[in-house]
């Protein structure tokens, strides 16, 4: 069920009558049946995947709180051990078997004997990377001793199931999230609106900007042999623009949805393109997995905390592992390479500037003009990287987007960008008003909450704006341009 | 909660309210082609989604009183070979359609030339086997076997049956006049019912001869019997495949077992198996004018009548 769907459009409101008519202590329940009802719909037998998932972490994070209370040390990192051994080994039988058959398949049949690379067909469970790194953090936490078991298995299944983030995040963590659901706060009107809200803007992020832009950049990434020059330079950029609307629209929807229901979810994006600098980027990029990472993966490697070249490494890692994370194919390989060198390249940077404004005594005052044009171009350079490493993030196979990189300043003919996009006026009427909005709203974004911020509006202005948008966004979905997935449903 | 729900339920009242209004302006100029485009529905403004402005012509023809004596009816296989004859006879009135009216929309057709014809002395109903099992479906039975005849007023002679089928395969809402001009004159409105019936009542045809076929077939007998007029049943010419011969065999075992083999006995007898390469597709034959009128020499042969049809100019 694809929030952009006729189906959630019907099952949304029933949940939330359903959920606010039942007595307070069992309204957990509610969405616990209405999360999995959800989550049926991508297939039951995935259902029963998830089912698994919740029963083997539950009992997982009871054993080894019950392990290190009667301080039985190596038996609780066995039990953790072998916890993140299965729930790795799943995420690997999933996502990664079939991929890696075909590879090493590829291999003996270049160097051993000619044979014909195998390949599985295996069908990936919607959200399971996702809620399978829900499950190692809140068990991991148990082990580190940040957070005792939940004993409410009801809360902790819909901790784990919640379908707002079931299958494209947030990535909350259990102590952000069960204490929510155990706390069974009353309806909030102000929550609601605050959620309904960001509803409107992630759909028309998701459907009036990155579908529509769908629409145009998919056929070239699909077939980037066709295309040469600038199609391929602009077609970069409008990924760049596409992706964020697409996974940040998600986020945006699914984060309104669960205050509807009371629940806070963490923010996942905070203006990444007004980064100034490529970690800056990450601080406000899919925050709930760059953050994870970071408490899961780069901390446990060691972080800062030794000498630099070990430092280095660790981001290295880190990103590479995002980069495997995003699924089964060489072009995210290589994206989180791309990434790892960049976060290295800065650190080395501004270690290099740290040293050299400490052999400097005083720091000359800058003045306004300059300032100004410094964080432009800053942010400017840094989408420009970033919108590199896109290509190979969208890109169908690593030569498809060596080819882009190798083509796209080969000519810069306007005649072509037009012929090649072909986009309708109503097209470009939709994106040339939207994206400078959206791009204004991150902007003020950046300093307030422009949400919080429309209680201050009149009324009637309020709620104009609220008929023209979503007559909009019905016009367009009668315009078919509704078809289009979420981008991050397949990780 | 109260708040919320009141205020929600105000605004879906709002909107509703706004998106009626697109839906009625979607029908009006100069807001049509712009809504139009904005719903990219402007398919549905031309081709086979046409079939209104299709039909309405051959109901004022056969409206129109005039000299004509005979009427032909049929098919779009019928329209192909038939209707450039038209100027070569003046005692025909050529009106060959689409399977998609049905027969209760051929009897229309029959009856309203009968009424405007009072010297009709015969009426021909020239279509291939699988028009006969043309039931109300909700591909394209809106377009050709309702709207014409509703924006026409000539669904009057509808059975209470009949049009009890109707309201079960488009909703009794959709068969008023003020909506179906709205349906007829936007393009969005045309996009959202025809989606809406394939998604929530689809129905189609089946290889069985349904009740519309034989009402109206008997009915348009009797009303000729009546007023002393000869009705004929023609077959078209098929093509001679596999496939077909299957068909035809199906079909004929459904036909034999329905009352209207005892008013045309001999429609299956007068079939003619054509060669593939004679046909455009499944159904339609292709070829030059002169092609087209051998076809319809052989019809003439096997069926014994339309004998005084004029086929090329005289000098």
């Amino acid at each position: 069920m694809l929030f952009t769907s006729l189906a959630f459009a019907i099952f949304l409101p029933i949940v939330f009558l359903v959920y606010y008519s039942c007595p307070v202590k069992y309204r957990y329940l509610v969405l616990l049946a209405a999360s999995y009802y959800f989550y049926a719909g991508f297939g039951v037998a995935f259902l029963g995947v998830l089912i698994a998932l919740t029963g083997g972490t539950y009992l997982a994070g009871i054993g080894i709180f019950q392990l290190r209370k009667k301080e039985k040390m190596k038996r609780a990192q066995f039990v953790f051990g072998a916890f993140l051994f299965l729930v790795i080994g799943l995420l690997f039988s999933f996502k990664y078997l079939s991929f890696t058959i075909a590879q090493v398949t590829g291999l003996i049949s270049r160097f051993v004997i000619t044979m014909d690379p195998l390949t599985l067909k295996i069908v990936v469970p919607a959200g399971l990377s996702f809620y399978s790194f829900k499950s190692i953090s809140y068990v991991a936490d148990i082990y580190r001793k940040k957070r005792l078991p939940e004993k409410n298995i009801g809360h902790f299944a819909l901790y784990l199931a919640f379908f707002p983030d079931l299958v494209s995040g947030p990535i909350n963590r259990a102590d952000h999230i069960l204490p929510q659901i155990a706390k069974k706060k009353p309806f909030s009107y102000e929550l609601a609106v605050y959620g309904l809200r960001l509803m409107l803007l992630g759909f028309i992020k998701k459907l009036l900007i990155a579908d529509t832009l769908a629409k145009y950049v998919n056929p070239i990434f699909d077939q980037v042999e066709n295309y040469r020059g600038i199609t391929l330079f602009v077609a970069a950029i409008l990924y760049t623009i596409e992706i964020y609307c697409d996974f940040s629209g998600y986020s945006d929807i699914a984060i309104g949805v669960a205050k509807l229901f009371g629940i806070d979810f963490v923010t996942n994006f905070k203006s990444p393109y007004f980064a100034t600098n490529i970690k800056k980027f990450w601080d406000g990029w899919h925050i709930s997995l760059s953050t994870w990472l970071r408490d899961y993966v780069y901390f446990p490697l060691g972080g800062s905390r030794g000498s630099k070249g070990k430092t280095y490494r660790n981001l290295f890692i880190t990103f590479l592992i995002s980069g495997i994370w995003h699924g089964a194919n060489w072009t995210f390989f290589l994206w989180g390479i791309i990434h790892g060198v960049y976060q290295v390249i800065y650190r080395v940077l501004v270690d290099l500037r740290n040293k050299w404004y400490k052999n400097k005594a005083v720091l000359k005052p800058q003045n306004k003009f300059f300032s100004c044009f410094k964080t432009i171009a800053s942010v400017l350079i840094t989408d420009l990287f970033v919108t590199f490493a896109w290509i190979f993030f969208r890109a169908n196979h690593i030569s498809d987007a060596i080819y882009i990189c190798r083509h796209m300043f080969e000519s810069f003919s306007f005649y072509w960008l037009k012929i090649d996009f072909a986009m309708t006026n109503l097209d470009l009427a939709t994106l040339g008003f939207f994206i400078p909005c959206l791009f204004f709203y991150d902007y003020v974004s950046t300093k307030k909450d422009v949400i919080l911020m429309m209680n201050k509006w009149l009324l009637p202005i309020r709620w104009s704006i609220y008929l023209v948008l979503v007559s909009m966004l019905i016009v367009l979905y009668l315009h078919g341009g509704t078809g289009q997935s979420f981008i991050y449903f397949k990780f | 909660m109260k708040k919320l729900v009141l205020k929600t339920l105000l605004f879906s009242v709002l909107l509703s309210l706004v998106l009626v209004g697109i839906l009625i302006l979607s029908a009006k100029e100069p807001y049509k082609k712009l809504i139009s485009v904005a719903t990219n529905s402007t398919e549905y403004g031309s081709g086979y989604n046409q079939g209104a402005c299709e039909i309405i012509p051959y109901i004022y023809k056969v409206q129109t009183k005039d000299a004509y004596t005979k009427l032909i009816l049929g098919d779009s296989v019928c329209f192909r070979m038939f209707s450039e004859l038209q100027d070569l006879n003046k005692d025909y009135c050529i009106a060959g359609t689409n399977r998609g009216v049905t027969m209760a929309g051929q009897y229309i057709l029959a009856e309203q030339f009968l009424e405007n014809h009072p010297d009709a002395t015969e009426i021909y109903l020239v279509v291939i086997e699988d028009s006969l099992l043309t039931d109300f479906e909700t591909g394209y039975g809106y377009q050709y076997a309702v709207m014409p005849f509703i924006e026409t007023d000539t669904f009057t002679g509808i059975e209470a049956d009949t049009l009890h089928d109707l309201k079960s395969v488009y909703g009794s809402f959709f068969l008023n006049k003020e909506m179906v001009m709205l349906i007829e004159h936007s393009d969005l409105n045309k996009k959202l019912y025809y989606n809406l019936l394939n998604k929530v009542n689809p129905k189609f045809s089946t290889l069985e001869i349904p009740d519309v076929s034989i009402t109206y077939i008997e009915k348009m007998y009797r009303l000729c019997e009546e007023k002393g007029v000869t009705l004929y049943l023609v077959p078209e010419p098929l093509k001679d495949v596999e496939e077909r011969r299957e068909l035809e065999a199906q079909i004929r075992t459904s036909y034999e077992a329905s009352p209207l083999y005892e008013l045309f006995p001999d429609y299956f007898e007068q079939l003619q198996y054509l060669p593939p390469d004679m046909f455009a597709d499944n159904v339609h034959i292709a070829g030059t004018r002169e092609e087209l009128n051998d076809v319809i020499r052989i019809m003439q042969k096997n069926s014994n009548c339309m004998k005084d049809l004029i086929l090329e100019p005289q000098n």
